[in-house]
Order: C-alpha cells, then structure tokens, then sequence
C-alpha cells in the first residue's frame, strides 16, 4: 500500500501538532495564570498582555492556551473511549453474530435516535458537570459512530477467504478477532478517529458555551464566547480569539482525518471520478463520507461490500 | 413497498419506546438522592421532600412508575413544571411552534441556498466560480452555528443595525418586527445546513457526469441545460434527500444554540431553564418531545426515499 503524503494530511498534521503543542506547553508558553485578575479590566493588546484582557483582567492568550488543555483532554478523553469500547463492541457483533449482534446495535440505534446536542444536555443535568462526567457524556454520543464502523468493517473482513482459512485451522472467536479482523479494519478507524475529535470539541465549546460544560472559572474556549458577549461591541477581539481558536481546532481535525482517508485508503481518493451505479449503497456511503461533516450519519454505516480494508 | 413501510413504522414505535424508556431511567441515574439534589441539601425540609417525591411519583414502586410515565406519554399529559407548577405541555406547545418556525424557515433557506450553489460548482470543477464556493462552504463547515451567531449578533446586530440583535416580538402584534427578528437566527441556522447540502449536491453530480446515461443524453442533442437540470441533477438529488433529513435532526441540535443566542424564546429556553435550575420533568418532557420529532423526520426521510428511488423498496 502506497502511504502518501497530500497536502490535505500535512496541514491538518500541522495544525493538530500546534493544538498539541499549545495545550501541553500551556504552562510555559502563557505569560500569566489563566485564573489571575490583574487590574487591567478589558485591556488592549500590550506587552504584558499580547491578546489583552477579559472583563475580569484575565490574560486572553492565557486563557486560550489552557481552554486548548480543556478541549484537547475533553475530546481526546471521549474519543479514545468511545473509539477503543465502540470498536470492541462492533467487532464482537460481527464475529459473534445472533443475539450480541442484536443487542449491541439496536443499543446504538436508540443512542442515535436521540439528537447529539440534546442528548449532552439532559445527561449533563442528569449526571452533573465536569471534566470527567463531561468526557463520558461525549463518548457515549460517538459510541454508535465507532460500533457501526468496525461492524460493518468486520463483517465485510470476516467473509475473507484467509479468515475462513483461519477458521478451518481451528482459530479461536478471539484470535481470529484480534489477529485478522482488528487488524484489517483500523484503517477506516483512524480517519473517523479524527473527524470525530472535531466534532467532540464541537460538541464540548457548545456546552461550555450554555454553560454546562466543565465548571467556572477554569478556561475553556466555549465559555470565553459565551463570555464575550456581554462585551462583545466594546472589545470584538475578545469574541473574535476564542471563535478562531475552535474554528482552527475543529478545521485541523476534519482537514487531518480527509488527509488520512486519502493516504489510508486509496479507492475513496478518487472518488469524485470514479464510476459507480447511482445510488448503490457504495455510493450513498462515499457520498456520505465526501460530506465528511457529520459522523453520526446512518449512511456512514459502510454496507457489507461498502468498504474495503487498507491494509493487506 | 407496504411491507417496507410497515418495517420502518414498526421499528420507529420500538424506537420510541426505547426513548421514552431511557428518558425514564436518566431521573434514576442521578448520583444521590434526586430530591435532595433539587431542593439542596440545606433547605431541604421533610415534608417538602416528601411533597416532591410524591410529585415525582418516586414514592411508588418502579414498575407503576414506569406503567405511569408511559400511560401519561400516550395521553400526552407530561407533568408540571417543578419550580413554575404550569402543566409543561402548554408552555412546550407555545415554544414548539416557535421553534418549528425557525427551523422550518433556516432548512428551507439552506435548502434554497445550498442545492443551487453545488449545482453551479458541479458545473465547472476547478473554477473559479467552483473554488469560490468551495472556501465558503469549509468556512461554514468548520464555524460551529454558535459562533456564526455570536459574530452576526455583533456585525449585523450591534455594529450595523440592519436587524435587531437578539429577541422577539410576536408575529399577531407585530408582522414586520417579527420577521425582522427571524432573520439572524434563521440565516445562522441555514449557514450549518446549506454547506453540507452544496458539497453534497456537487460531489453527488460529479458522480452522475460521467454516467452512461448523461452521454446518451448528451449524444442524443439535448442541451447542457436539460442535461443538466433533468438528468444529473433529478438524480443526483437521490443522496441528498438522505442529508437534508439528517440534517433536519441536526437542525434540533443546532437550534438550542442559536435559541439561546437570540433570545429566541422556543424550546430550547425551556430546556435550558430546566437544566440549570435542575427542574428535571420539564427536561426529561422536552427530551422526549423533541427525540420523538427526531424519529418522525428520519421516517419520513426513509419513506420519502423509498418514493423516489424504487430501488430502495425492493431491497
């Protein structure tokens, strides 16, 4: 398989690397305590304060600095237990089959049926704030996302001749789960991995920006929006940092997660060229994953012969 | 077909009650004691305990709790507000049409906006015109709706004064006004939901370009126009049907943020006031009005489907 280097993939590496960076070298990169109030209410860009202040004299680059702690954690959190427990889930649906595979995706299918945003908000007030719960919250939004992925991976995967070979040999449920389906299917994984990151961070601004995200005073860019806006004609900037700040987040993302698609799997990168019968179910699912926007699609759900594995 | 609708109308009444069940559960997956955490721990006085836990309906056992929680769902009875003590029916019906309008309105607007917009891309890939297009419909993809809202509130609200920033007026008192009122919101709304729909449409006509039957129709003498309009696009809009559905469920998501920045008193005010003041029936009630519209719309979507494309009804 030919791993290439697009520009879509090194902008979006890029970008992501520099979220990297801001939150992991927030301590030593901000000039002030994101939490410290100087006396200098709603100042203007100077030395000591590069993007200005906030209406309580907070340093405005600090606080996006550690609102990119907050993002990245909240999302990384969620999307690594959403991906590694959805994949698990959907893997065991397929080699399984019968009555997991009834239970496991009729699950997914009621977590869907509820809208992401809304779902956030009543689990919030069921289950109260924070990081933590916050991060939970997330997961189980994306959780059906991943489970239909490596369900519908893993089946086209396991009606491969070397894995009826495997199981002619004798192969446990287990090894053939873990040494030839696993492995086949984290191609498409890994690119959902990242499209979903920014929607997590969508999904985490949006909260923070109601409110209900994670808990006052720390900084998180939603709430510095949500902030703004009583001050927003007197000092836009302080609007306009934290709006560009999850702009790039969630554009770097989504910019990361097309450029792995196109290296991951080369039979989707030309797919505004290629031939198929219309509206097939390949083409509904690649049409769905050209709009790439939104994950949480039923027609994400790659039919049997809907995708390919990436790796041989 | 009739055996088609049947199995997506059985599955959307399982599904309903799936919610209707989960919706139920969330009050008993409060950390603690539910009434305790309501009322706070100090001012929590006996006898009010009591009364809300009667209210609740958690001083009886589960099972009649839940018979009971569905019995009123099916007459459409969904309790009292805890803190305002109004029925919460009449105030959801008041801000449901509310937020149907606005709704209604943006999909419409990001409809109208975003199917012309990817056909005039799809027409020329590489253009201008095309790249144009393109760069506004990532700017719109990756703006989240709350953030396109704020900013609008500043520009056209604050610093233009060509609308007015936030609020409402009602339609019956004021005409005008209020149509003045929806236009932020409902063109934020329609910015989260004409990009998708412009991507798709062009990736969709790309697609159909090169089908066999464009060139026949192309080698029979129509003109790019017919071909155009009648072939690529009839049936490119096949996938898209599919996206506007789901985005009309987006839609419901998005409109709680954008309620929330106009002052837009819909549902979603409801909800929040409820989540805040941890007034849990009111939120338990809206949750199940608005994922039980959530289902309704992917029906329908699924339906419409099958009426356009034959071939999805005999699969």
């Amino acid at each position: 398989m030919t791993r290439r280097l697009t520009p879509r993939l090194v902008a979006g590496g890029a970008g992501v690397l520099l979220l990297a960076a801001a939150a992991v070298l927030a301590p030593w990169l901000s000039p002030h305590d994101p939490l410290e109030m100087s006396p200098a209410l709603l100042a203007a860009p100077s030395w000591a304060h590069p993007l200005g202040t906030d209406s309580f004299g907070r340093d405005t680059l600090a606080r996006l600095l550690y609102g990119a702690r907050v993002s990245l954690g909240v999302a990384v959190t969620s999307i690594l237990v959403a991906s590694v427990s959805g994949t698990l889930l959907g893997v065991a649906s397929a080699a399984y089959r019968g009555a997991v595979e009834w239970s496991v995706m009729r699950a997914m299918d009621v977590i869907l049926a509820f809208p992401p945003i809304l779902l956030a908000i009543a689990a919030v007030t069921f289950l109260g704030q924070g990081p933590g719960k916050l991060s939970l919250i997330i997961a189980i939004l994306y959780l059906p996302t991943f489970a239909r992925l490596a369900y519908g991976s893993a089946l086209t995967v396991a009606q491969m001749e070397y894995v009826e070979a495997a199981r002619a040999l004798g192969a446990s449920v287990w090894h053939r789960m873990h040494r030839h389906i696993l492995r086949n299917i984290t191609g498409p994984i890994i690119v959902q991995c990242s499209l979903s990151l920014g929607f997590a961070i969508l999904v985490e601004s949006g909260l923070s920006f109601l409110g209900l995200g994670v808990l006052p005073p720390a900084a998180t860019w939603g709430r510095m929006v949500s902030e703004s806006r009583s001050y927003m004609q007197r000092v836009p900037m302080l609007l306009v940092w934290p709006s560009l700040a999850i702009a790039f987040a969630i554009g770097a993302f989504n910019t990361l997660g097309d450029g792995l698609r196109d290296a991951l799997d080369p039979r989707l990168a030309g797919r505004l060229t290629s031939r198929r019968r219309p509206g097939s179910r390949t083409d509904r699912v690649s049409a769905a994953i050209v709009v790439g926007a939104f994950p949480r699609t039923r027609a994400s759900l790659p039919g049997r012969r809907g995708r390919t594995c990436s790796r041989p | 077909m009739g055996a088609y609708i049947l199995r997506r109308l059985a599955a959307a009444v399982l599904l309903t009650l799936a919610i209707a069940s989960g919706v139920f559960l969330l009050l008993r997956a409060v950390p603690g004691d539910v009434v305790l955490v309501m009322v706070g721990e100090n001012n929590a006085s006996p006898e009010k305990v009591a009364a809300i836990r009667h209210a609740l309906g958690l001083d009886r056992p589960l099972v009649d709790q839940y018979g009971q929680w569905l019995g009123r769902l099916v007459r459409g009875d969904f309790g009292t507000s805890l803190l305002s003590a109004r029925p919460i029916g009449t105030d959801l019906a008041a801000r449901g049409t509310r937020s149907l309008e606005l709704g209604g309105i943006a999909l419409l607007l990001g409809v109208a906006l975003g199917i012309p917009l990817g056909a005039a891309s799809a027409q020329r890939p590489g253009s201008v015109l095309d790249l144009a297009i393109g760069g506004v419909t990532v700017l719109g993809l990756t703006l989240p709706s709350f953030v396109v809202g704020a900013l609008f509130v500043l520009l056209f609200g604050l610093v233009l004064h060509w609308f007015p920033a936030t609020g409402y007026v009602e339609f019956t008192s004021d005409p005008l006004g209020h149509l003045r009122h929806l236009v932020l919101p409902a063109v934020t709304l329609a910015l989260s939901i004409g990009p998708i729909l412009t991507r798709m449409t062009r990736a969709a006509m790309l697609d159909m370009m090169g089908q066999d039957f464009v060139r026949t129709a192309r080698a029979k003498g129509l003109d790019e126009r017919t071909v155009a309009a009648k072939h690529v696009l009839r049936n490119s809009l096949i996938p898209v049907v599919t996206v506007i559905g789901l985005q009309a469920g987006n839609l419901i998501g998005r409109i709680v943020l954008v309620e929330y920045i106009f002052n837009w008193p819909g549902v979603s005010s409801l909800l929040l006031s409820g989540a805040y003041q941890r007034d849990y029936p009111v939120v338990q009630a809206v949750v199940v009005v608005v994922a039980f519209a959530f289902v309704l719309v992917n029906l329908l979507v699924d339906l419409t489907y099958a009426l356009i494309d034959p071939r999805i009804r005999l699969a």
